[in-house]
């Protein structure tokens, strides 16, 4: 199961490295349908869309990994600070008021101060899970700062940086490496809605949400302008959860 | 009953910390109204003069007071476009709350039935139920959206495309304008309810209580609706109260889609017209909704449970 998400993935890579590009606007070839030229077609602007479905992957991709990877270092910075038993009602209390918001509205709340832009998505989306990942890490810290080993490594005089690095955070990896993986998803997933919504990337960069919302209009008329599209973002995210069902679950994925 | 107490005490607390944070947001966002309500070629003393009247020029700390007393006094101001803000948000409530109601419904049935449908492990029931919770997290919701658009409305003709008819023009046409909406809200969030019941209905058809009931000679769906239903119902009320914050979230993708005038399309007409307040007050009441339910779960948990003292 597990391969096959990987392998899933690693042909979307490759696909939208060998094909990515933003398109070029003509005119006198709207919404062609697929051919040799242009094995997608072409969208409402004449853009090829295998170009523009390959640079969508390559950017969700990209704002995804980024997402994960400030979510986690975030996530691995607050589960370090409730070391310190004075800074942990501070992180609990902000991450509490981040996951009030649903992080859709909180990300259109942001964009709605400053406006699309890919720094900006990045921050918004991150922002609510990395609330989510401290609020979750703070009973496990908790529950493994009660621990003999623990104890007694403060005995014999080891630091907090120390305790953290060598003995609590390996414990934290397997839960932080299959929350990797979910929040790789579901930033794909919320990537996408955002540039659907219009508040995700700003224009001529495609994005498989931003794609797909050029081409609803057409939904009809040019099906395969939305097929291709529409495939390669189910592709990404079946890859993904096949990958995190196979790391939650091991009951599961043998079924 | 001390807990529920101390729940509403800290979600106040955090609500009024976000306000603050939501108002620093908005006020520190480039540009005040005084860009486009005046003329463009209004002086600097024009601006002044206008800052002034609107209370732009006072101290932050007595904006923010003055924020906060309007704010929970429901007097919410003007759109960009001038229209009444409470007025608006009243009148887009109805949609976005059957949408969630009857979504929550259709996620409470599918998560119960496929539980009991797919109770042993290792069956091909159980693998089905497993592929499915797992292929429906996976798809964004205005993708399945487009898809039941196409399927049901298009090919089928058996719903209308978009729009919304209020309770008032019948029952039948309500409920045709919200099915597809709620069916592809439920589809996504359905997944979570399944995972998350069948687990605590397997343990709880593996506690002493069922098998001592099974000793007894009950036929297994019989234990599992009569004994182990019940003991697996407050996980179902927790993950029901935290899927109600992200259908809250979804409905700003289903209502652009569906084209219907809820709350969440009103947050993205917000965010693209970039009326900051308006998004603000949006993100406060959300907050608002969120803590109310969370909070009426642990009543209803509490009752579900009378020994329960730590949350689900």
């Amino acid at each position: 199961m597990r391969r096959v998400g990987c392998a899933l993935l690693l042909i979307l890579i490759i696909f939208s490295l060998a094909f990515g590009g933003t398109g070029d606007v003509d005119a006198f070839r709207r919404l062609l349908p697929p051919s040799l030229e242009f094995p997608f077609g072409t969208d409402t602007m004449g853009r090829s869309l295998i170009e523009r479905t390959a640079g969508g992957v390559m950017v969700s991709i990209a704002v995804a990994a980024s997402v994960t990877a400030l979510s986690l270092l975030a996530g691995i910075a607050a589960a370090f600070c409730f070391s310190f038993p004075r800074l942990s009602p501070v992180i609990l209390a902000v991450s509490d008021c981040l996951k009030a918001v649903p992080s859709i509205i909180l990300a259109l709340f942001l964009s709605s101060i400053a406006g699309p832009g890919i720094p900006n998505l990045i921050a918004a989306i991150a922002l609510s899970h990395a609330a989510d990942l401290a609020r979750t890490l703070y009973p496990k810290v908790r529950m493994l700062q009660a621990e003999p080993f623990i104890e007694a490594e403060r005995g014999i005089g080891a630091g907090r940086m120390r305790i953290f690095v060598f003995h609590i955070m390996p414990h934290l990896k397997p839960y932080l490496s299959l929350q990797s993986v979910s929040v790789f998803l579901s930033s794909v997933l919320e990537e996408s809605t955002l540039s659907f919504l219009g508040c995700g990337v700003p224009v001529p960069v495609p994005s498989l949400g931003s794609v797909l919302s050029e081409v609803r209009p057409v939904m009809l008329s040019a099906p395969w302008a939305v097929f291709f599209p529409a495939a390669a973002l189910l592709l990404l995210s079946v890859s993904l959860c096949l990958i995190a069902l196979s790391l939650s679950e091991p009951d599961a994925a043998s079924e | 009953m001390r807990r529920i107490f101390a729940r509403i005490a800290s979600s106040a607390a955090a609500l009024i910390v976000l306000s603050f944070a939501v108002f620093t947001l908005v006020a520190l966002s480039p540009g005040d109204s005084s860009a486009y309500i005046l003329p463009e070629d209004a002086g600097e003393e024009a601006v002044e003069a206008y800052r002034e009247a609107q209370g732009l020029a006072k101290p932050f700390g007595i904006r923010y007071a003055v924020f906060l007393s309007s704010f929970l006094s429901g007097r919410w101001g003007e759109t960009i476009a001038g229209s009444e803000v409470a007025g608006l948000i009243a009148s887009r409530v109805p949609v976005t709350l059957s949408i969630s109601l009857l979504s929550l419904v259709m996620s409470l049935a599918a998560a119960i039935v496929s539980s009991f449908a797919s109770l042993e492990r290792k069956t091909p029931a159980s693998a089905a139920v497993t592929a499915f919770a797992a292929l429906s997290a996976s798809v964004p919701l205005f993708l399945s959206s487009m898809i039941l658009i196409l399927v049901f409305s298009v090919l089928l003709r058996l719903f209308p495309v978009a729009g919304y008819s209020p309770l008032s023009q019948g029952i039948g046409e309500w409920l045709g304008s919200i099915f597809l909406p709620s069916l592809a809200m439920a589809a996504l969030h359905s997944s979570l309810f399944i995972m998350v019941f069948r687990k605590a209905l397997r343990e709880s058809m593996g506690s002493g209580y069922a098998l001592y009931a099974a000793s007894y000679g009950m036929a297994r769906l019989d234990t599992a609706v009569h004994i182990a239903f019940r003991p697996a119902l407050p996980v179902l009320v927790s993950v029901a109260a935290e899927t109600t914050a992200a259908m809250l979230g979804g409905s700003a993708a289903i209502e652009t889609v569906f084209a219907l005038p809820g709350l969440g399309s009103l947050m993205v007409d917000a965010a693209l017209s970039r009326d900051a307040s308006l998004a603000g007050i949006l993100v406060l009441l959300a907050a608002m909704a969120t803590a109310a339910v969370s909070i009426v779960s642990e009543l209803v948990i509490f009752l579900l449970d009378p020994r329960r003292t730590e949350a689900v």
